[in-house]
């Protein structure tokens, strides 16, 4: 289970590209999310994480919350993040930016789900 | 708890890197020891810290009010302890130095990266250095008056110390992109200032823009290169009698999206740099990993970065003639293919000349983006060379017909090659009397050979046509026929290793020289290596086992690797 999930993304020619995808322990790994942006790729788009709208980022930062058990996610846009590390001096500051600027996303499951003898012990 | 005594972490800061020094990390009291303990033989690199040197835009300062920049004692102390020091004045954003080594008066114009981000580096004690625009006209100005005051001070007290421009870079789909390059606003409103000027001068190119957008990314080159040159003609310039050339250092950890990987402790792994570390090597630049915490650099990656950046890679680089003995007799990177092509070109990946060295040739060929020179000395004569017709002047065709007639054995792409040219290469191969052969394979080829000398023209729009198989297989069939003799590895996924040769000593008169192969396992799993036999290798010993063993074979060598374990093997090469 990732802890939480970092989403940076940039507008660019009326689309949204997701630029970045980590969690504390590295990149979500590219068969994640390759199964769940199929849902969200339009015929004849071009390569990369190409979404429509920010709505439909959060849908599908949802998704991949769900598919990876995450907690929670953070949005957070190229300009927001400039911002962001403007008034960072260490890398203890910049691992904050995506929880001081960016936008959250709860996963909806993960509150709901029964916790079982071994997840009580390992999560 | 402990039981050594805890290395001191100054000394970390210190020397940060392979034999780099930061004086301004130290107190000045305390240099004289430094350099006492610094026992390495490679020369001493002391980056100009600018800003450190110019907190006033009215002041300069070499030592007259403050300690720490007292340049004059630090070369002199350099002196008494026979420590051989370069001057290393960053021509680009330098990525260990705060604000990229600007004053902090000139630190407005942040830089980005091509996604947008501003580019920010994490150095090695985990701080964050943000890089400035170098597009600004006022840095330039400052610049200029900088090195000014640097040539002045060099002359005026007797200093003959080299000082050499530092283009400072990060791999970029394993190619060189220097911290020059930027992508920010600044960057945009200096090009559109170009873009009018050239409208007089030049209208033809902007015409061709309106009609091809993509030719913009052509001028945005144009464009860099030019103010790219004016900051190195201000540094030869002001510092004539110390300035000896442009090197390339590529810091590992310092590519735009290491932040990333870098800021979180469960991430950042020595095993992501050495591939970088090889791939730094075959772009012919010299790494440095000035950046990286002493704690990332405990195990494998230690022992990476002993075997590479060696004395003799550094010398090598430095181009000193003075140095020529010890290349002989220090371990030199195993090269057996040199290619040269400019940064814009991606000829090399697109003929899958690069995957298939990657593949078999793993790190033995270097990329060099300047035109090829053929000195008289040329001690590189016996690899192969590989030219693209493409970008090739008359002077550059001249010194390929050069090192033909000498013996050299070149590939040379005939794609996009000026008529010229290929009337010249028609009349020198007639003139000369040259034996030639006319084959098709995948490409049109062309054979002419001169004693040791031999050519292969081939075009590479053929060769794109052609499936991966096929261009893999044609690049193999041309390289089995030169000959080339080396041992056979057969390695697991993820296991890195690396061929480095020495000539060989009064000892070792039975071999023409010395290879040695190095094995790291920068993985967490046990990995496994073999080396088949070879007629032309005798096993020799091996070398710094660390979690490693090495058994011998009826049909080679077979190495087993423990994670984090390397071990070097050595050979005696014969004909």
């Amino acid at each position: 289970m990732e802890k939480e999930m970092n989403i940076l993304y940039k507008f660019e020619d009326n689309s949204y590209e997701i630029i970045q995808l980590f969690s504390e322990n590295g990149p979500i790994p590219s068969k994640i999310i390759t199964s769940v942006y199929s849902e969200f790729k339009r015929p004849g788009s071009p390569d990369g994480l190409l979404l429509s709208s920010i709505d439909e980022i959060g849908r599908f930062v949802v998704d991949l919350l769900s598919e990876t058990d995450s907690p929670e996610g953070y949005i957070l846009s190229i300009e927001d993040y400039n911002i962001g590390v403007d008034s960072c001096l260490d890398t203890e500051q910049f691992r904050e930016i995506f929880r001081r600027f960016g936008t959250n996303i709860q996963n909806p499951d993960s509150g709901n789900k029964k916790k079982n003898l071994f997840t009580k012990f390992f999560n | 708890m402990q039981l050594t005594t805890p290395e001191l972490k100054e000394y970390d800061s210190v020397f940060p890197g392979e034999n780099w020094f930061f004086y301004w990390k130290t107190s000045p009291a305390l240099w004289e020891s430094k350099f006492q303990e610094y026992n390495d033989l490679s020369p001493i690199f002391i980056p100009i810290y600018w800003g450190l040197h110019c907190e006033d835009p009215d002041q300069l300062d070499f030592g007259t009010n403050r300690p720490e920049t007292d340049l004059k004692r630090l070369f002199t102390l350099a002196e008494r302890y026979r420590k051989e020091v370069i001057l290393i004045l960053p021509i680009t954003p330098c990525p260990f130095l705060t604000n990229g080594g600007l004053p902090s008066y000139l630190s407005r114009s942040l830089m980005c990266a091509e996604d947008g981000r501003v580019l920010t580096i994490v150095d090695n004690e985990k701080r964050l250095n943000k890089l400035f625009s170098f597009y600004d006209p006022r840095i330039f100005q400052s610049f200029r008056k900088f090195t000014w005051h640097l040539g002045q001070f060099l002359s005026q007290n007797g200093f003959n110390k080299e000082v050499f421009g530092a283009d400072f870079g990060y791999l970029k789909e394993n190619r060189f992109e220097s911290y020059f390059r930027d992508y920010s606003l600044t960057f945009d409103k200096g090009f559109h200032r170009y873009l009018s000027q050239i409208e007089q001068s030049e209208p033809e190119k902007i015409e061709k823009l309106k009609i091809d957008k993509l030719y913009e990314q052509v001028l945005k080159e144009d464009y860099s290169s030019l103010v790219k040159g004016l900051y190195l003609e201000a540094a030869n310039e002001t510092i004539p009698a110390n300035w000896s050339g442009v090197l390339k250092f590529t810091c590992l950890g310092g590519a735009p999206d290491d932040i990333f990987s870098r800021s979180f402790e469960r991430w950042e792994s020595e095993a992501q740099f050495i591939k970088p570390l090889l791939e730094i090597l075959v772009n012919d630049i010299i790494p440095s990993s000035v950046l990286l915490s002493k704690n990332m650099k405990t195990n494998v990656l230690k022992k990476a970065l002993k075997d590479i950046v060696s004395q003799s890679l550094i010398k090598t680089h430095l181009n000193n003639d003075l140095y020529e003995e010890d290349l002989h007799t220090g371990y030199q990177p195993q090269v057996l293919f040199k290619v040269f092509c400019s940064d814009a070109d991606n000829l090399i990946e697109s003929t899958s000349l690069k995957y298939f060295f990657d593949r078999e040739y793993q790190w033995m060929y270097r990329i060099h983006n300047q035109p090829f020179h053929y000195p008289q000395d040329y001690e590189d004569a016996e690899k192969v060379h590989f030219f693209f017709g493409k970008n090739l002047s008359l002077k550059d065709f001249n010194q390929i017909l050069k090192l033909f007639l000498n013996g050299g054995r070149i590939f040379l792409d005939s794609f996009q090659m000026t008529q010229e040219l290929s009337r010249k290469l028609n009349l020198f191969i007639t003139e000369n009397s040259i034996e030639t052969e006319r084959i098709n394979f995948t490409s049109p080829l062309l054979k002419a050979s001169l004693g040791d000398g031999l050519i292969v023209v081939y075009d590479s729009a053929k060769l794109e046509e052609a499936s991966l198989m096929k261009r893999v297989t044609f690049w193999q069939t041309m390289v089995k026929f030169l000959n080339l003799r080396i041992c056979k590895l057969v390695i697991e996924d993820g296991l890195m290793y690396v061929w480095k040769h020495r000539g060989s000593n009064t000892y070792e008169l039975n071999y023409e020289e010395i290879r040695r192969v190095s094995f790291y396992n920068p993985t967490s799993y046990r990995k496994k290596a073999s080396i088949g036999s070879s007629q032309n290798y005798a096993f020799l010993k091996t070398v710094d086992e660390m979690s490693a063993d090495v058994k011998s074979t009826p049909v080679g060598i077979d190495v087993d690797l423990m994670p984090g374990g390397s071990v070097s093997i050595d050979f005696g090469y014969f004909e």
